[in-house]
């Protein structure tokens, strides 16, 4: 057992592996290795750091380690609601943390259960943060009840501003229009963290990074989305197999050329392009978020399972077009066959 | 006062804290970061200078000198120092770094793994 004879002050020193003549880091006080080093390090670092031997777990747990990394990755977890539901969750900041920063990756339909089993929280938050270059320039907390019959019969949609709403951002809008969607491709990032308070449960629906970024032909805007792909219905072909839960940043440019955010909204829509209503999202969203986590760089796996969902769309598209070209032939082959038993029985006569 | 304890060191004669080699490391710091206070990329380019010759695990040598010697500069360099090196590394890695052994229950350490396997992707190589 190592310990310091002379100060500075000690508190509890932890025990010591003897690692052949190299001093392991347990010589190191708790309060050091607590308050200068797991401060200083990330989420997944952290976590790492405490899958390492126990010592280093029981002082990974603190909440105060996590709840920083989670506020200061999450500015918007930083209000008293949110505070209050990330402490009821089973490990606090720590599960919330865990639950928030993967992507999802349940794309699996095992996790079947009835679906009056999905839908019993009565509301959902959503922390919501845009950041341009790394640096926050939006925050928002919405709070959505999702018990009454005109959330979950209407399309499932949830804005985060009021129609005459605008946000200014410090992103200047380049000479050619295509610069700027670049520059909004490259640069603007979004969390849309779903918080369920009864549940405990959380999860991050946005691909961090834009999967598309699109000018409107016709208005000029520019329509960014990050979209993350959930498995929905569990029969193979329906159009609801695979879901994307999409966030849309519609922005416009102000006077001052800068980009001006108009409208932020989440929607979830099947691979017909329908939108879901809100009791058929809630059920996706609910079971997603029991369902395991993956994948810890968001943006290239965000962006390849968008491709992989539009590549799904496409062909989903194109086999109603050879089915519906099928039906036509054989419409055609059955009129045309009608057609000529009439005649011929005419002129037998 | 930063020296008091420097002095105290020198007067202790059964030091096991802190060996002549850290020592030669830690102590010259604060004459080299009153020297070039104003510019901070010099002091950068020493600091990295410093620490291309010393081993992983003499880090942790440097920051029990630091600590001995009430230095909050050379601690907190040393310590970010360490935060950067374990960061986006494996379990594994950190462990080696840190020369420590894992003492968890056989179905302690599975339910934590389990627990943080996204953690454990796209580590960089050790």
């Amino acid at each position: 057992m190592a310990s310091l004879s002379t100060p500075p002050p000690t508190t509890t020193t932890i025990t010591t592996v003897n690692e052949g003549s190299a001093t392991s880091i347990s010589a190191v006080h708790s309060d050091i290795l607590q308050t200068h080093i797991l401060t200083r390090l990330d989420g997944p670092t952290l976590a790492s750091a405490a899958c390492t031997c126990s010592q280093l777990n029981t002082l990974s747990s603190q909440e105060a380690l996590w709840t920083k990394i989670c506020n200061s990755m999450w500015p918007s977890t930083n209000t008293p609601r949110i505070r209050h539901v990330i402490s009821t969750f089973p490990n606090g900041p720590h599960s919330f943390f865990s639950d928030s920063f993967p992507l999802l990756t349940n794309l699996d339909h095992t996790n079947n259960s009835p679906q009056s089993h999905h839908d019993r929280t009565s509301e959902l938050i959503s922390a919501v943060d845009v950041y341009y270059k790394g640096n926050l320039i939006f925050s928002k907390v919405i709070e959505t009840e999702t018990v009454t019959g005109w959330f979950k019969c209407s399309p499932f949609r949830f804005d985060l501003l009021d129609p005459k709403d605008v946000v200014p951002t410090p992103i200047k809008l380049q000479d050619d229009d295509d610069d700027t969607c670049r520059d909004l491709e490259e640069d603007l990032e979004l969390s849309w963290i779903l918080i369920d308070p009864i549940g405990r449960r959380a999860m991050n629906v946005s691909s961090q990074k834009p999967v598309s970024v699109q000018r409107h032909w016709l208005s000029g805007e520019v329509h960014v989305r990050f979209a993350t792909i959930l498995a929905g219905d569990h029969h193979r072909g329906s159009s609801s197999e695979f879901v994307q839960c999409g966030v849309v940043i519609t922005c416009g440019a102000s006077q001052g050329r800068v980009v001006l955010i108009k409208e932020m909204s989440l929607q979830v829509e099947d691979m017909d392009g329908i939108h879901l209503n809100g009791k058929e999202s809630l059920v996706i969203l609910q079971r997603a978020m029991e369902g395991k986590k993956g994948i810890k760089r968001r943006e290239e796996e965000g962006r390849k399972r968008f491709q992989e969902f539009l590549e799904r769309k496409k062909e989903r598209k194109e086999m109603k077009l050879r089915i519906e070209r099928r039906l036509d032939m054989l419409c055609v082959a059955f009129g045309v066959l009608g057609f000529a038993t009439f005649w011929l029985f005419v002129l037998c006569r | 006062m930063k020296f008091c304890t420097v002095k105290q060191y020198f007067d202790d004669e059964n030091n096991n804290n802190v060996t002549n080699g850290i020592a030669t490391t830690v102590i010259p710091l604060p004459n080299k970061h009153l020297k070039i206070k104003a510019n901070n990329k010099e002091m950068e380019q020493y600091e990295q200078e410093l620490l291309r010759n010393v081993m992983p695990q003499e880090l942790t040598k440097l920051i029990l000198a630091a600590n001995y010697l009430n230095f909050k500069e050379a601690l907190d360099f040393f310590c970010r120092t360490v935060a950067n090196a374990i960061q986006n590394k494996s379990v594994d890695y950190v462990r080696k770094f840190f020369g420590l052994e894992s003492d968890f229950e056989p179905g302690e350490e599975e339910k934590l793994c389990k627990e943080f396997a996204w953690s454990f992707e796209g580590v960089d190589e050790d």
